[in-house]
């Protein structure tokens, strides 16, 4: 009943309702979403039929506290009986709106202040997400597996390197011979390039 | 493995006195450069709660972050290889050559596919006990095993005369390394010839203790006690007489022209040592040869004269004059290999960076100068001196040769000290 009437109230205000769907990630729902277009404004309905336990009202505003990080404005609901009970100064500071009713009347007794979502969660965006993620692992597999064709390429042009270094040996040709070393030498350290030591030390072990 | 793998995993560390230098061969011609030593933070103090630091030892090149008071200092800051040589026993050393060990490693640790461990070539000082060698492998094992069993394939330790040697494309030759606790003398002949080695328990530091001495005598009794400032002094100061008693001759007798005034950078300190600008030459001179007599005076005032010790089955010599100990290193050798090792002695390490100021030229002379000049007096003639190109990283470059160019098969031999030990297969 009373959320009929708040959710009117809010029509009424040129806000559209936003659909419970869209909200299925959240892990406290509030009792109506609406939007601008552009802003999301969550509402907090407090059921009458709570008001008998103890705890009831702390666990609303908990939860109501712990929505303000995923909407633009957020309101409580409360019957006017319980206005008495709640300190509006503390809504205030936490930027939360207070809307009471009585009847058939229902007033907006605290503006709710803009926030900030944390997170401006939306259902598309998090579906594009889940989209780029996807692509996104099918390039790293490509990557992967072309890495291993360019590594397999590089050691072909290696063999490729060496038969042709022993096939220009095999010739006997004297300014070939000459350029071979240069293959080695191809790419290492200064300190390493024509170091008679090259040659000692691959003869370890078969001396 | 082939040397195609080798020429991206082979990966050389130099285990200096004051810098441990590492890094794969795909570095090319420089290593990284760390220095040699780790802190161990004090786990009471507040600022230890405060930085949130999780670890016993803190190395690497973030290691000035961690700091704290000055007094701590000596004994929270470990120079491990401070001697070349680490005490058996000495848990703290190993501790840090652990967690530099890995430091390094793992900044390195490639990923791609084809890797299947780094071939490591370790360098030690040539006088290294084989313990150390026993230590050194079980750090690596431990590192890999840690790292799941792929970080290092196989292992080898080199003692850094051969390093310097290989860097230097030079098969045969007597190798000079004086670093800053001791000074090893190596006869190489493709191999080192380990029963000809000579050590001297002579270095840089040795240079300090003089450099302070000085300075306390020209008035500067308080930096005397900061190693830095006295390092600093010594490296800008000091100069090798050509011969000592006609170098403090000329320098007394014109001390305007000798005379050192020295700025300490970014401070307002300025050493002038004014009349006593002779004592320059002594700086010198005590590193090639401490027999003079006027260091006698110095010894007699309490200063410590470089003893001989014994450090494991090394007696490392305090006295010996560097061309008594090249001589003494060469006639060890085969007389038939003597002329070959006379004809490329190499001098390498931080002792043999010596200034020869241009206008001091008749009286001021460089390393590769003395050390002719010493033998010489003893006579040895027609040697050929040379120092390293770039010194500091000449031991990692030889590792990386060694490293690529020993073939895989070559096993490990402790008759032999040498070849691959393999840390996974």
């Amino acid at each position: 009943m009373e959320l009929e009437r708040v959710r009117e109230y809010f029509f009424r205000q040129g806000l559209s309702e936003i659909e419970p769907s869209e909200l299925r990630h959240l892990e406290f729902k509030p009792s109506l979403a609406f939007t601008d277009g552009k802003n999301r404004i969550f509402v907090n309905v407090f059921p009458v039929g709570s008001l008998t336990s103890r705890n009831a009202l702390i666990k609303f505003m908990m939860e109501t506290a712990a929505l303000r990080e995923q909407c633009n404005k957020i309101y409580v609901v409360i019957p006017k009986l319980m206005a008495t009970v709640i300190d509006s100064e503390l809504l205030r500071d936490m930027g939360i709106g207070l809307i009471v009713y009585s009847g058939r009347e229902i007033k907006e007794v605290v503006k709710a202040r803009e926030l900030k979502p944390k997170v401006p969660v939306d259902i598309d965006v998090l579906e594009e997400i889940k989209q780029i993620s996807g692509k996104l692992k099918m390039l790293e597999d490509m990557i992967s597996r072309l890495e291993f064709q360019v590594e397999k390429i590089a050691e072909e042009v290696s063999k490729i390197k060496v038969v042709r270094v022993a096939a220009a040996a095999e010739e006997k040709v004297v300014a070939e011979d000459a350029e071979a070393p240069k293959v080695e030498a191809e790419g290492l350290p200064s300190y390493m390039r024509d170091n008679p030591w090259l040659e000692i030390l691959r003869q370890r072990g078969s001396e | 493995m082939s040397e195609e793998y080798k020429r991206k995993y082979t990966f050389g560390e130099d285990y200096g006195t004051s810098y441990y230098k590492y890094g794969p061969i795909t570095l090319g011609e420089v290593p990284e450069v760390v220095e040699n030593r780790g802190y161990f933070p004090d786990k009471s103090s507040i600022m230890y709660e405060l930085t949130g630091v999780t670890k016993d030892v803190i190395v690497g090149k973030d290691l000035p972050l961690y700091l704290e008071a000055r007094e701590d200092l000596s004994s929270r800051l470990v120079y491990p290889m401070r001697n070349g040589i680490i005490d058996i026993n000495d848990e703290r050393s190993w501790r840090v050559i652990y967690e530099l060990t890995k430091y390094g490693l793992e900044q390195f640790r490639p990923v791609e596919r084809d890797f299947k461990g780094f071939y490591v070539v370790a360098s030690l000082s040539a006088i290294a006990p084989r313990y150390m060698y026993e230590k050194l492998f079980e750090i690596h094992r431990r590192i890999n095993d840690e790292a799941g069993g792929r970080l290092i394939k196989a292992m080898t330790i080199i003692p850094q005369p051969l390093a310097v040697a290989i860097a230097h494309k030079v098969p045969t030759c007597i190798v000079l390394e004086s670093g800053h606790g001791n000074t090893q003398i190596c006869p190489i002949s493709r191999y080192p010839i380990r029963n000809a080695i000579v050590a001297l328990n002579r270095g840089g530091s040795d240079a300090n203790v003089l450099t302070s001495e000085i300075l306390k005598d020209a008035g500067y009794g308080d930096l005397a006690k900061e190693e830095a400032v006295v390092t600093m002094v010594k490296e800008n100061i000091g100069l090798i007489p050509r011969n000592l008693d006609e170098a403090m001759r000329e320098a007394k007798s014109d001390p305007e022209r000798y005379r050192v005034r020295f700025k300490i950078k970014n401070t307002r300190i300025v050493i002038d040592l004014g009349a006593e600008s002779w004592t320059r030459f002594l700086i010198g001179e005590y590193v090639f040869n401490p027999n003079h007599e006027i260091f006698s005076s110095y010894f007699k005032r309490g200063m410590p004269r470089p003893k001989d010790v014994k450090i494991g089955d090394v007696l490392f010599r305090g006295m010996l004059d560097f061309g008594e100990a090249i001589i003494e290193a060469a006639e060890r050798c085969p007389v038939e290999l003597q002329p070959y090792l006379y004809r490329h002695i190499l001098l390498s390490g931080g002792n043999f960076q010596w200034k020869a100021p241009e206008e001091f030229k008749p009286v001021a002379v460089d390393a590769v100068t003395k050390i002719k000049l010493l033998l010489k007096e003893k006579g040895v003639e027609n040697v050929n001196v040379e120092m390293t190109d770039e010194p500091k990283y000449s031991v990692w470059r030889g590792c990386i040769v060694y490293g690529y160019a020993v073939p895989d098969k070559y096993e490990w031999s402790w008759e032999r000290m040498e070849g691959w030990l393999k840390l996974c297969e």
